[in-house]
């Protein structure tokens, strides 16, 4: 009686262990399913600023060739200036670091990678998308503004994932503005802390806001309002931002316009 | 000695492209908007007007236009990072001396350069 009894709870025990290994397989493939699914988001979002990043690449090399073609005209003269020849040189330096610091950002948003939390300058951060998406606003004829808290606290988040969100939402953004006169395009992004826990970033256009019925619909999958887009991009955005326990949301400006908004935990002491 | 204007909004690139036509002979001017060229009140007075493209204010193809219409015949060479199938026939509907893409060689820049500044006008 005492081994069956023994046998059944053996028994039980090993059902339990092989269900608890089937919902953590399921569990490691959903997060992998979901890291893949927001690498391929992002990768789309790249593509929508490759020609702009490209145009901002080139800019720096062509400088290079023609400075280094320069020197070496310079240099071949019977008495070549060779203090223009260093100024040069530091410009050849320069150009390389500008070209350099594009390829770096480009590179980080195309790594694949699943959640990792760690301590994330989030204005750094800001300022580092704002970079990749200045060729564009510049091509857009907008201006980008921005009002980052200085003493902003550190955040505890995935800085690639972040940088998508943030990336998301000003393409967005831009996107939003294509029909509004070019005097009036601006695009602003805010930093600040939003209560004891959490810090809060804000993108603000000019665009023509969003109407009622569209505001709960904004961040479902497949809803878009753009021709060519999706319509992943902020149901992706909501669950990278609820993933790292915090919130996002739209509002109409009052005068024209929308923001769009997300919370991310800050980093505990 | 000739005078090259170059209207480019990229500091980098004006420099470089200035360096590289001093060093060839050429004496140079630099603007970095099409509004800071059209407000020079010798903005008439080149042998060739180097042209980028994009520029913040309106394309090199346009400030082209605006010239020519106030009785510009300077000859132009255009110089784009962004080579599309409509640049190339806007540079070709301007009459653009050369339209080069972007890291040029020196010597496709001097050689465009020299030829459009010999068949200048003025």
């Amino acid at each position: 009686m005492i081994c069956a009894l023994l046998a059944l709870q053996m028994a039980f025990i090993i059902v339990l262990l092989v269900q608890n290994r089937r919902y953590s397989r399921a569990r490691t493939d959903a997060r992998r399913q979901h890291a893949e699914i927001t690498h391929a988001a992002r990768l789309a979002l790249i593509g929508e600023i490759t020609a702009s990043v490209a145009h901002e690449v080139t800019q720096p090399l062509s400088a290079i060739l023609s400075n280094v073609e320069t020197a070496d005209l310079l240099l071949r003269s019977p008495q070549p200036n060779i203090s223009l020849v260093l100024e040069i040189l530091a410009d050849v330096r320069k150009d390389d670091l500008r070209a350099d610091s594009m390829v770096r950002r480009l590179r980080t948003l195309l790594r694949k990678r699943e959640l990792q939390l760690e301590d994330v300058d989030v204005n750094a951060l800001a300022s580092s998308v704002l970079a990749l998406v200045l060729p564009d606003a510049v091509r857009r004829n907008i201006i980008i503004r921005t009002a980052l808290e200085p003493t902003l606290p550190h955040a505890f988040a995935d800085p690639v994932h972040l940088q998508q969100v943030l990336l998301n939402l000003l393409i967005n953004a831009m996107e939003a503005m294509k029909d509004t006169p070019t005097d009036r395009r601006v695009l602003e992004v805010r930093t600040e802390r939003c209560a004891e826990q959490n810090l809060m970033v804000t993108v603000l256009d000019q665009g023509q806001g969003f109407k009622p019925a569209q505001k709960d619909k904004l961040f479902d999958s497949f809803y878009t309002t753009r021709e060519e887009g999706l319509g992943l991009g902020l149901s992706i955005a909501r669950s990278i931002v609820a993933m790292h326990g915090g919130a996002i949301w739209a509002e109409n400006r009052r005068d024209g316009g929308a923001a769009f908004a997300f919370t991310v935990p800050l980093k505990t002491q | 000695m000739s005078t090259i204007t170059i209207v480019e909004d990229d500091g980098s690139v004006i420099l470089a492209v200035s360096r590289l036509l001093e060093a060839a002979g050429f004496h140079t001017r630099c603007f970095q908007s099409a509004g800071a060229l059209l407000s020079d009140r010798d903005a008439y007075k080149a042998d060739c007007l180097v042209l980028d493209v994009h520029l913040p204010d309106m394309t090199g193809f346009e400030l082209q236009r605006r010239l020519a219409a106030a009785g510009s015949t300077t000859p132009v060479v255009v110089i784009t990072a962004h080579d599309d199938a409509m640049h190339r026939r806007a540079a070709r509907e301007i009459g653009a001396y050369a339209y080069l893409i972007k890291p040029f060689s020196s010597t496709s820049l001097v050689d465009a350069v020299t030829r459009a500044a010999a068949g200048s006008s003025r």
